[in-house]
């Protein structure tokens, strides 16, 4: 087990990478990120000790809890809660992308797998797909589509500027 | 951060905001953006060490600067930007008001069909793309006719590329498309001033080494 210290900001690296790694794994292997419970088997610590894990992995990457719980709800480029961007791998849908952007970098997690994302249009809900494998983009229906956000993206410029 | 059928269904997006019109791009602008060392990394097992250290900072500062809005280059030319891509762009180069080569290419061309393994292959290998089509008809040819043209250029050009394309035809300009960025824009050239500049003296199209063959 690792050092007794909780106070978030003395986790060690190496723990954080476990844990990172960890939840993201299961996220990339099940659609579902893992409770800090679980998280705790997987990385043989106290619940406690991941539970205080997750919260640091959280403020550390552009995801998080569910408000007032300590449930994952977005770990990018996932969603844990079901979004409009549905993504499936090699024809099988199981994730959900935090965002349509994020949605574009679902692929580096499958390498060499087909990664397709379909969502409704925002406007008029007319069907969006796009085809990915690794670096090449092997479709995109229609061909005109576009992204845009209206919030600045990063939120916090300081410090986050892909949320 | 969503994704729009087109760019005229997100300008309908009522939440849409002008001041935040350059974060508007061709879906494969942002895939692009969403390849960049910040979002490749998130499969190393030492993600949190590496995203905390120099090269995470690096790779959020690449990030930053992406999405930062574009300045365009006033002195920007055509030979600038073909310098600025780091691809073997095939130019055509015809681009004095004298050498209307180019446009002799394109007026016998538009509005061809571009077969979509060549759209395919442009999507995935090039880097960056200008587009300019001439503003005034190169030979006697009704003005009308000369609209519907251009209007079908741009059309076949974003049907086949996904790329915006725009075409002003009632300011009798010519409006085109942008998947610049990694050329070194990064913005709505097509509302710019240098760009309308650049494509007048340009009445040229780069990249389109492709469609110069087929040419």
């Amino acid at each position: 087990m690792a050092t007794d210290v909780m106070d978030p900001e003395q986790f060690p690296l190496e723990e954080l990478d476990a844990a990172y790694a960890a939840i993201m794994g299961e996220i990339v292997a099940t659609g579902v990120a893992p409770h800090y419970a679980e998280l705790a088997g997987t990385l043989g610590i106290a619940p406690i000790r991941a539970k205080a894990l997750v919260k640091r992995v959280i403020d550390l990457t552009p995801g998080w809890l569910h408000p007032g719980t300590d449930w994952i709800a977005s770990f990018p480029p996932f969603n844990n809660q079901p979004t409009q961007y549905r993504v499936s791998v090699d024809g099988e849908q199981r994730w959900f992308a935090q965002c349509g952007f994020e949605a574009l970098a679902c692929r580096w997690l499958f390498p060499g797998r087909t990664v397709t994302v379909d969502a409704p249009c925002l406007i008029g809900g007319e069907p969006l797909r796009i085809e990915m494998r690794d670096e090449e983009i092997t479709l995109i229906d229609p061909p005109t589509m576009v992204g845009y956000t209206r919030s600045m993206v990063g939120g916090d410029a300081a410090t986050r500027p892909f949320r | 951060m969503n994704l729009f059928r087109s760019e005229e269904h997100a300008l309908d997006w009522e939440e849409f905001e002008p001041r935040l019109a350059h974060l508007l791009r061709p879906v494969e602008w942002w895939a692009d953006t969403f390849a960049t060392p910040m979002f490749r990394a998130r499969a190393r097992a030492d993600f949190i060490s590496w995203a905390t250290g120099p090269e995470g900072a690096a790779a959020f500062e690449e990030l930053r600067q992406r999405l930062v809005p574009s300045r365009p280059d006033v002195r920007a030319t055509v030979t600038a930007a073909a310098a600025l891509s780091k691809v073997d762009l095939g130019v055509i180069d015809g681009a004095s008001a004298e050498d209307r080569s180019v446009e002799e290419h394109l007026l016998g061309t538009w509005p061809a069909a571009v077969p979509v393994e060549t759209a395919r292959q442009w999507r995935n290998a090039a880097r960056g793309m200008i587009v300019a089509v001439p503003a005034d008809p190169l030979v006697e040819v009704d003005p009308q006719a000369w609209i519907e043209t251009r209007r079908s250029a741009v059309r076949d050009v974003q049907a086949a590329t996904g790329w915006l394309a725009r075409a002003d035809v009632r300011a009798g300009d010519v409006r085109l498309t942008h998947r610049l960025a990694q050329m070194g824009w990064q913005g709505d050239v097509a509302d710019q001033p240098a760009w309308t500049a650049m494509e007048q003296s340009a009445r040229a199209i780069l990249k389109c080494r492709s469609l110069a063959e087929l040419t």
